[in-house]
């Protein structure tokens, strides 16, 4: 079945208002996501992220303001006919515990009319798609799932109905950090494959980062504080509430946005199990190193050979040479990368296709170089952002809010 | 006569009236039970308007039920009616208080999510709400019932059908030789009945209540 893409989302001067209080508690949030991007709204608690989020779907009726899902005025629409186009998982994923869980998932299905063999197909196919086996899980009821089962199912649901909006509300907040990270992972590749239009609201930076095309840092009354790419924001904080938030640490931070494939990789002198013997010591003595990694026959990285193992081992290559403790693959984060450089005695490490074959070796010098010179990328960028905004500003009163390319740069 | 040769001598009479006795029964408690859900559906919203549905409905248990039941004698006749009429209003207290608390117990993140998939209100309530509280409801309907039981046997007092006819007649006649055997057989038939209805409740929650939230 063909997905639907995302479509974009248009807030416009958004404000809610509870009687009895003299502030508003979402102060007029002007934002436009676009068409399958990701979108993290992060910040403390009660600063009113996620009743900016509701009001999307409007779960709260905002006091002001337009919304506009995929260039259509969704202010005023009856609010059940919006929310079926509109994915809505939360915390603690919310399924109904007296239903299975094909039966969570058939809901928004069901309730626009599917026929019954569309809706039993596709109840199968989100199943698949957030990996749970149709066959051992489809009749299961919630309690009879973990916490991350629970949320998966939670993702199939918001997800059945193929809407091009997904809103997200702490969905991983009441999971374990591991299954945290697995979930994380999961709606990364999902949305690679689907490209929807997420929402996800957090108050965790470090989930901001990993899952955000774009990250909305609001304080008090959902006042956003800055409004850009993860990379921006780690590397040139808008003030100082957002370096606060941020935390200490962004350098490190960075390096889980870049991967292995990003950096140079350099090479090393290799030899394979089956070579002979003569060959290893002609490599050892000609390579300049004072070491080469054995490959076993498949091409994966097996040892270590320094000069005089051999030796030590009596020509034996069998017995010659240390293991190689870890590796990354080429999609591993610099942050892996790191990991792997600084627990190896020799401080590097051994990179490995999808295979597992030998591509090359990352060491810790490669790794300095590659951070100073991401670091510097984004603080050239960001200065080259902050005076676009200046210019668009400038602009706008000629050309109001028509021109899609003065839309592209806000 | 020994209780048991009264039991086999009238046995016809008093089947008819334990007939009698639980078909009022079980009708009065489906009146209660549709009018005691509607109540605690319309009102459970609001914690005013729910609380003035379960005060009232216990001002109703506090009257004594035999002036009630005089009280209703003169308004709508002897038999049957005033039977009918006081048995609904005492059987409503426990549905109402259980069903606007469990309908207020249901997880209001789950009412979230019923409203956030684009359920309208009343799917939500047919859906979501109602077969989460219906466990507590279905307890309310329970302890009603034992109520009733009890209940009923006053209706006699009005001429009203079921086992408390045998229970007045022996009270009237006390003295006589039957009188201990009539009291005895009604006050027993009640009991059983009573019993009866609790297991078929047991079974009826084996078959309604859903089993992702059976305990």
């Amino acid at each position: 079945m063909s997905e639907s893409h995302g479509a974009s989302i248009e807030l416009e001067n958004l404000t809610k208002r509870y009687p009895g209080h003299a502030e508003p508690s979402v102060d007029d949030v002007t934002m436009e996501i676009k068409a399958g991007e990701t979108v993290v709204l992060v910040g403390p608690s009660g600063c009113g992220k996620s009743t900016t989020l509701k009001m999307i779907n409007r779960l709260i009726e905002p006091s002001g303001g337009r919304i506009r899902i995929g260039g259509e005025d969704v202010t005023g629409i009856d609010p059940v006919r919006l929310r079926r186009k509109v994915g809505y998982a939360i915390q603690s994923s919310g399924l109904f515990p007296h239903m299975t869980v094909a039966q969570n998932i058939a809901l928004v299905p069901r309730m626009t009319g599917w026929p019954k063999a569309r809706i039993r197909d596709r109840v199968e196919e989100m199943l698949g798609l957030v990996g749970l086996d149709p066959g051992e899980f489809r009749h299961r009821h919630p309690r009879q799932l973990s916490g991350g089962q629970q949320q998966r199912v939670g993702v199939a649901r918001a997800l059945a109905a193929d809407p091009p909006v997904l809103l997200m509300d702490e969905p991983f907040g009441a999971v374990d950090p591991i299954t945290r990270e697995h979930l994380q992972d999961e709606l990364l590749r999902l949305q690679r494959e689907l490209h929807k239009t997420i929402v996800f609201v957090t108050h965790d930076f470090d989930e901001a980062i990993r899952l955000g095309d774009r990250i909305a840092v609001l304080r008090e009354r959902s006042r956003i504080v800055q409004f850009d790419t993860p990379e921006a924001i780690l590397t040139s904080p808008a003030d100082d509430f957002v370096s606060g938030f941020v935390g200490a640490g962004a350098a490190l931070k960075r390096l889980h946005l870049s991967r292995v494939r990003d950096v140079e990789i350099t090479g090393c002198p290799t030899v394979t199990v089956d070579d002979p013997l003569q060959t290893v010591f002609n490599r050892l003595r000609t390579c300049g190193g004072d070491e080469i990694l054995l490959l076993d026959r498949r091409g994966r990285p097996c040892k270590w050979l320094r000069r005089g193992d051999l030796m030590r081992a009596r020509g034996s290559l069998a017995r010659a040479g240390t293991p190689v403790g870890g590796t990354v693959t080429l999609d591993a984060t610099l942050r892996d990368a790191l990991e792997a450089v600084l627990t190896d005695a020799t401080g590097r490490v051994a990179v490995t296709g999808r295979r597992g074959e030998y591509t090359g070796v990352v060491d810790m010098e490669t790794l300095l170089k590659s951070v100073h010179e991401l670091l510097e990328a984004d603080r050239l960028e960001a200065l080259g952002a902050q005076h676009r905004p200046e210019e668009a500003r400038a602009a706008q009163p000629h050309a109001e809010q028509e021109d899609p390319a003065g839309k592209a740069t806000a | 006569m020994s209780f048991w040769e009264y039991l086999d001598d009238r046995h016809r009479q008093l089947l008819a009236d334990a007939w009698q006795h639980a078909a009022v029964v079980f009708q009065c408690m489906v009146a209660a039970t549709l009018i005691g859900v509607v109540i605690g559906v319309v009102t459970y919203r609001s914690a005013w308007a729910a609380g003035l549905a379960t005060a009232s409905a216990s001002t109703v248990l506090t009257v004594p039920s035999l002036a009630l039941i005089g009280l209703l004698i003169p308004v709508v006749g002897l038999g049957v009616p005033p039977t009918v009429i006081a048995l609904t209003l005492y059987g409503l207290l426990p549905i109402v208080r259980n069903s606007v608390v469990g309908l207020r117990g249901v997880d209001p993140s789950l009412v979230d999510a019923a409203n956030g998939i684009g359920m309208s209100r009343l799917t939500r309530l047919a859906r979501v709400e109602l077969p989460l509280a219906w466990p507590p409801i279905l307890t309310g309907i329970r302890v009603s019932t034992q109520m009733l039981m009890g209940i009923a046997a006053i209706a006699a007092y009005a001429s009203g059908p079921g086992l408390g006819n045998e229970i007045f007649r022996g009270i009237a006649s006390l003295g006589s030789e039957n009188a201990l055997n009539q009291v005895l057989s009604g006050t027993l038939g009640i009991i059983v009945l009573a019993l009866l209805f609790d297991a078929a409740y047991v079974v009826v929650g084996r078959l309604t209540i859903p089993r992702g939230i059976r305990v």
